[in-house]
């Protein structure tokens, strides 16, 4: 298994030299020193201690067991008594250094899988295929022609004549061979002409081939007859077979692999037909697991995807707002009521019927509850008893509203607006609104502050000045026409 | 014993300062490194040799994941001790 390298043998004289060459010291003192070193190591070794030399590698002594053996010219058992062996490991320094020559070259894991270089040729079209197919049966044709002149055409032609049922036996035989000939001559019509073959014993020939051979290799059968057809002048034979290949074809073109394989096994050993199934079944097997594995990832992408957009539509705040906008209008407030009976049903009912102010978010909650219970959490429970169709954020809109509690104070000077205190304060400039409201007895006007004056900024209610709501805007935007009297 | 271990031993074998064995010793290493590279096989009398090995490349499984892989050739060094050495080590 192993070969050496090299009948070159530096003998430890040479050694001598080159180590004395190396450091420029005569002679004399580097043999001293290289006897003294194996000296040394063999002292070590035979203590049983390991020896290790630095980016050299490390002297061992190994005990190997006693093993049985065989007296190659006696046969005789005998066995080899147990002993100690000097093992060495080198370095990996001088591994590397060593395997230069192969240090490009990785280990490549085969999957099991046998190297396929059917795959390599490409996928070609219909015409291409059956080209191909002619190229490669013209090329074979040539050393068909040697084998054809050995054989006994003669023979084998009455035989088909008369027995063309038969023809399955003959094609296990030898002498199936001037049958292919026969089938693969389409553009040398000369050999054709040589043989006198008529068109019509062609056909005969080629058509018991169609039914013959095993399911499997049909779609080539009858793609290799169909080039021959075409250049054939049986017309009475081309009609139906012309036909096979256009079912052949998507069979075929689903299967190029198989076609292939089997053709080139085909035409390179026509006795050995019944052996061509096992290499298209294990191609067709790995195919079969590429496709699997292939369907199986898209399930999968397809699961992932599928579970993202619905995570987005119950989770997204956007779509919430959404999904509420549209869901008070008129249409849709008995489905409401339907919804929030179903869930009055399922929670203890011992709430009070909350209203206005806890009973906002209810019908927010019922929408999506199925969907997403953890950000809603105790509204849910605090809603539970709801049944007014009406809707509490509209209610809260509608409520009178009282400021108790200020937040902070703001000076109106010369350019201040109450739409840039209520951005600051909560983020949007339409809930100006509700800071006016608060200090209606200080403001006469929106519009007219009187610099100097004090407005206190209230705490409002969260509902109220939701920004991403678009009811609280559009509210809002209600309350300024409303007081700026712009309607 | 390691290197610096050996480098002791040595010195005192021979009579020569530790500094000097040391280089003497690197140069040892990278005299036989060189020609193993090279591809030549070195003979130490009553020792061994050392040689370069070529090792086929071959398809190995994995006992558990039955992965066949293929393992590419490569050169490797060996040691091939002296019969007489053989015999010191059991007498």
């Amino acid at each position: 298994m192993d070969k050496a390298m090299s009948k070159d043998k530096i003998s430890s004289q040479e050694m001598v030299d080159l180590v004395a060459s190396k450091l420029s010291v005569s002679k004399r003192v580097a043999e001293e020193f290289l006897k003294s070193l194996f000296a040394e190591i063999e002292e070590a070794l035979l203590k049983g201690e390991p020896v290790k030399v630095k980016n050299l590698g490390t002297f061992k002594m190994q005990w190997n067991e006693p093993r049985k053996s065989v007296n190659v010219q006696t046969g005789e058992v005998f066995v080899i008594e147990g002993y100690n062996k000097v093992t060495f490991t080198p370095d990996s320094e001088l591994k590397e250094a060593v395997n230069e020559p192969y240090s490009h070259l990785e280990p490549v894991e085969l999957d099991g899988e046998m190297p396929d270089f059917e795959i390599e040729k490409p996928v070609t079209g219909v015409g291409d295929t059956l080209k191909n197919l002619s190229e490669q049966a013209s090329e074979i044709k040539d050393i068909l022609s040697e084998i054809n002149a050995l054989s006994t055409k003669k023979t084998a032609k009455p035989v088909v004549k008369e027995e063309p049922n038969e023809v399955e036996a003959e094609i296990t035989t030898p002498i199936e061979i001037p049958d292919y000939d026969l089938i693969l001559l389409d553009e040398d019509t000369e050999e054709q002409t040589a043989e006198e073959e008529s068109p019509v014993e062609v056909a005969k020939v080629t058509e018991p081939e169609v039914v013959v051979p095993p399911s499997d290799d049909k779609p080539e059968e009858l793609i290799v007859e169909n080039t021959v057809q075409k250049e054939d002048e049986a017309d009475e034979v081309i009609e139906p077979v012309f036909d096979e290949p256009v079912i052949a074809q998507p069979v075929v073109e689903q299967a190029p692999v198989i076609t292939d394989t089997k053709k080139e096994n085909e035409m390179e050993n026509t006795e050995e037909i019944p052996e061509k199934s096992s290499s298209p079944f294990i191609l067709g097997k790995k195919k079969k697991r590429k496709g699997l594995r292939f369907t199986i990832g898209l399930i999968v992408v397809l699961a992932i995807v599928g579970g993202a957009i619905y995570a987005v539509y119950f989770s997204s705040s956007c779509f919430r707002c959404w999904v509420e906008y549209d869901l008070f209008s008129e249409t849709n407030r008995q489905k409401i009521s339907e919804y929030t009976n179903t869930f009055k049903g399922w929670f203890s009912s011992d709430k009070k019927p909350a209203n206005s102010n806890t009973s906002e978010n209810d019908t927010v909650a019922k929408i999506t509850l199925p969907a997403d219970v953890a950000n809603t959490g105790d509204t849910v429970t605090e809603t539970v008893a709801q049944t007014a169709p009406k809707d509490s954020l509209q209610m809260l809109f509608d409520s009178h509203r009282e400021y108790h509690e200020f937040l902070g104070e703001e000076e109106i000077g010369e350019g201040t607006r109450l739409t840039t205190i209520a951005q600051r304060y909560y983020g949007k400039k339409d809930f100006w609104v509700y800071i006016y409201e608060a200090n209606r007895d200080n403001i006469v006007h929106p519009d007219r502050i009187t610099p100097g004056t004090i407005v206190k900024i209230p705490k409002v209610d969260p509902r109220l000045i939701d920004k991403k709501n678009p009811r609280c805007i559009a509210k809002a935007k209600e309350l300024h026409d409303l007081y700026v009297g712009k309607k | 014993m390691n290197h610096k271990e050996l480098i002791t031993k040595l010195a005192e074998r021979t009579g020569l300062s530790k500094p000097e064995v040391e280089k003497l010793l690197e140069a040892t290493v990278i005299s036989i490194k060189e020609q193993l590279v090279q591809g030549k096989a070195i003979g130490i009398q009553s020792f061994g040799a050392f040689e370069v090995r070529k090792k086929e490349e071959r398809l190995s499984v994995h006992p558990a994941t039955q992965i066949r892989t293929l393992i590419p050739p490569k050169l490797a060094v060996n040691f091939k001790q002296s019969s007489i050495l053989k015999e010191k080590l059991n007498g």
